[in-house]
């Protein structure tokens, strides 16, 4: 039992001093996982002695001694019987023994009110304590409070975007997008605590994208009822629903009219298969089936029905967009709390480099070097190189930005004419402001192409990886897209 | 009284312990330890400066057991005669002569020798026979002492001028050797108040020599486990630097260790204390409670012990502390 408390104290021991060398090394010590090991080393350190070593009769009764106070007489007790000790006193001590016996106190053999089980018992209080009052404080200029300076960033970084996100989502009254916005907001708050652990912050950041993940799960149901293939990103659908939204409306105008001409009826049965041709649906999709059925009513001159089927595709490509929408929210709320799980994870892993709580743009991975510029870095180590983005060099990926895009596109020739806007932000006051809009819309130069999914999939990392403010991300991506819809 | 039993030994003890107490201020465990040493039979060795009242406490202890007392002084020229008596020419009524013994001052049952370190090595010697054989030889001779007979000897530790520092013989025929340190303030001014006053405390006795030897006789009946026998030879092999196992601080300060006699006084010793706290039987704590008085005197230092200021009384609580009270297990 000595040994099994000793095993248990120098655990908890150790374990104390580990939860105590969080303050300058970056690592989670919890104190369920010190009380934890506390008692396996006690079990441990138990079974082993039970099992190894077998203690005398002479050694019991001597533990037995000490423990109750008895002053030998057990041990003199087990020579006497074994007749080892003989003389005229032994019936008065066998008499004292039984007097003394009776009056023993069964819990004072108890190991508890040993000094050893006493310092146990410190030990592990202090460990919980140091978990309540003191976890997540770290010495400056150490590794651990670099580590905490990257969580207290992202926290601040995550409750910026949050709260914008809640108050757009609220505005445009998606109510999942803004509930899980509220939430990634409150777990940045809780991040930018002073005390807020990696391990605290990697934590809460899987919860928040598991609470984010069960809110994605309806829209994608939802997405692929409406025949949004598996695996299509809701951004890659955008775009073509909104160019589809924007025709329908037009047509929907237009086949208002009881007679149309039969060139302008051609003219929009081919934009309408044009549209239908660069579906990125499947053709059982009911925007598309919509869609096709109109182009159908309208060759056989049945105008009403190729109406009321324009609306019935505009209301699908409506539902669509609003389920695109909300799911783009989700997606981009989750990629965030990745991207500062990621963000924590890699300065966890490079917590001793004094260089790595301070912001800087994100490091790339390796790729093809700018052969052009290694004269210029002659004499030093080529693997130690950093490679600094795609804005240096002539290859892919790699280059100036002006190199790789070539001479600046000549703007067309329209007219451009001022729109006033009307607004309201939340449940707040109603803004105007007059712009000058885009100008009206133009056939479209080049056909509208369907995108590889692969080559999407690599656009939205590199978006991740840019160093794009992460609450401007989406707006980038939207508004990239929406070039390629043009 | 022809037998004692564990209670009465205990009152008994207690009694002659506070008749002591009555004329000697203090000194509890002083006390003590010459009364263990009494009554199992052993000769004690008293080492204090002059004026602590090592000679008060063995003059009070002689009224306290009523026993016969009697006092040597040493000194340089004091011969062995002097102590033990030697054999005079008579002449009787009808003018014969014949040699006739005068028993000297030995002749008693507590013999006070007094500043024992000023006699002569040959003078001191005239004690073995006494302390070791209880019997005293003379011209061929041997006349039997009285007992119960004890030798309470003192010795001053600071005047080395002129000494002779006991052989280690004579040092190991004391049971126990008793340091009597200087009274607090406390205890002095309670001295002044029975030294300095018109009334002198009496003491009554509290045994006699039956009595003691009754006592002495049931202190060997208590019970000593093997454990406990064992634990006294274990403390006294560790005290031996070139035994099989010595204790770490023999091996670095000891130049020899405690005879067998050290075991003797340190499981009578043992006994005598478990008597006077009520058991018949011997515990650890016993001997490790008796350990400093039966083998400091039993130890001598190497001379790397005596450069360092060590004192014998460190190197036996490092046996005790490095000595198990269970003998570990074979293997």
């Amino acid at each position: 039992m000595r040994d099994a408390e000793r095993g248990a104290a120098v655990a908890l021991g150790v374990g104390l001093a580990a939860q105590l060398g969080t303050a300058v090394y970056p690592y989670a010590v919890r104190a369920e996982w010190v009380l934890a090991a506390g008692f396996l080393a006690f079990i441990a350190v138990l079974l082993a002695s039970a099992l190894l070593r077998r203690p005398s009769w002479e050694a019991v009764a001597a533990a037995l001694d000490r423990a109750c106070g008895l002053e030998d007489r057990l041990l003199t007790w087990l020579s006497v019987v074994r007749g080892q000790t003989t003389g005229r006193l032994v019936d008065h001590f066998l008499r004292d023994a039984e007097a003394v016996a009776s009056t023993v106190r069964a819990n004072a053999a108890l190991p508890l009110s040993r000094p050893r089980l006493r310092a146990v018992a410190a030990l592990a209080l202090a460990s919980v304590l140091w978990e309540m009052a003191a976890s997540g404080i770290t010495v400056p200029g150490t590794p651990a409070h670099r580590v905490a300076e990257v969580v207290r960033r992202e926290g601040r970084r995550l409750l910026a975007a949050g709260q914008a996100w809640e108050q757009r989502w609220r505005a445009r009254g998606l109510l999942e997008p803004q509930r899980t916005a509220q939430a990634l907001a409150a777990t940045g708050e809780r991040l930018t605590g002073p005390r807020a652990s990696a391990a605290t912050a990697l934590r809460e950041l899987r919860a928040v994208q598991e609470v984010i993940e069960a809110a994605r799960r309806p829209f994608q149901s939802a997405l692929q009822r409406a025949g949004v293939p598996e695996g299509t990103e809701p951004w890659m659908l955008q775009p073509w629903a909104a160019a589809v939204d924007r025709e329908l409306s037009r047509i929907a105008s237009s086949v208002d009219e009881a007679q149309l001409p039969p060139q302008r009826a051609e003219a929009i049965r081919r934009v309408l298969r044009a549209l239908d041709a660069s579906a990125p649906l499947p053709s059982g999709a009911p925007a598309r089936r919509a869609l096709q059925e109109a182009t159908r009513r309208l060759g056989s001159g049945d105008t009403p029905g190729a109406r009321e089927a324009a609306r019935r595709a505009q209301e699908a490509l409506r539902e669509l967009e609003r389920l695109l929408e909300a799911e783009g929210a989700l997606a981009a709320q989750q990629r965030e709390a990745e991207a500062s799980s990621t963000h924590i994870a890699n300065a966890l892993q490079s917590g001793a480099d004094p260089e790595a709580a301070v912001e800087r743009p994100h490091t790339y991975p390796a790729g093809p070097r700018d052969t052009t510029r290694s004269s210029s870095r002659a004499g030093e180590d080529p693997e130690a190189q950093v490679w600094l983005g795609p804005e240096q060099g002539m290859q892919p990926g790699s280059g100036s930005v002006r190199d790789k895009l070539g001479p600046v596109s000549p703007r067309l020739p329209h007219e451009r004419r001022p729109e006033v806007l009307r607004g309201q932000v939340s449940e707040g006051r109603v803004y105007t402001a007059q712009i000058v809009a885009p100008a009206a819309p133009a056939r479209a130069r080049t056909p509208l192409q369907r995108v590889p999914v692969r080559a999407v999939r690599q656009v939205d990392e590199a978006l991740v990886r840019d160093r794009v403010p992460a609450r401007y991300r989406d707006w980038v991506r939207r508004y990239f897209t929406g070039l390629g819809g043009r | 009284m022809t037998a004692v039993d564990v209670g009465e030994f205990q009152e008994r003890f207690r009694a002659i312990r506070s008749q002591v107490g009555r004329v000697v201020v203090g000194h509890h465990d002083v006390v003590e330890g010459v009364l263990i040493a009494v009554l199992a039979g052993g000769h004690v060795l008293l080492e204090g400066v002059p004026g602590v009242g090592k000679t008060l406490l063995v003059k009070t202890l002689a009224r306290a057991l009523n026993l016969c007392f009697s006092r040597i002084q040493f000194t340089p020229d004091l011969m062995p005669a002097d102590v033990v008596g030697t054999n005079v020419l008579v002449q009787d009524e009808q003018g014969r002569r014949t040699f006739a013994f005068q028993r000297g001052p030995i002749f008693s049952q507590i013999v006070l020798a007094d500043e024992i370190n000023r006699a002569t090595p040959k003078t001191q010697s005239a004690l073995l026979e006494a302390m070791q054989e209880y019997a005293v030889t003379v011209a061929g001779v041997s006349y039997p002492l009285e007992r119960p007979f004890f030798v309470l000897a003192t010795q001053n530790p600071i005047e080395m001028e002129g000494t002779y520092p006991l052989p280690e013989a004579q040092l190991d025929r004391f049971l126990f050797k008793l340091r009597v340190p200087y009274p607090d303030a406390q205890s002095v001014v309670e001295i002044l108040d029975r030294t300095t006053g018109a009334h002198v405390p009496d003491v009554e006795p509290a045994a006699d020599a039956p009595t003691v030897l009754a006592m002495q006789d049931l202190v060997r009946e208590v019970v000593a486990a093997p454990h406990v026998r064992r634990y006294v030879a274990r403390l006294v092999e560790a005290t031996h630097p070139s035994g099989p196992h010595p204790a770490r601080a023999a091996r670095r300060w000891v130049r020899y260790g405690s005879s067998p006699r050290g075991a003797q006084a340190l499981l009578l010793g043992a006994k005598v204390r478990a008597l006077v706290c009520g058991r018949a039987h011997v515990s650890v704590e016993d001997v490790r409670a008796v350990a400093l008085p039966a083998l400091r005197h039993r130890i001598l230092l190497n001379f790397e012990a005596e450069a360092e200021g060590v004192d014998p009384d460190d190197v036996v609580r490092a046996v005790l502390e490095d000595t198990p009270e269970l003998a570990p297990a074979p293997g």
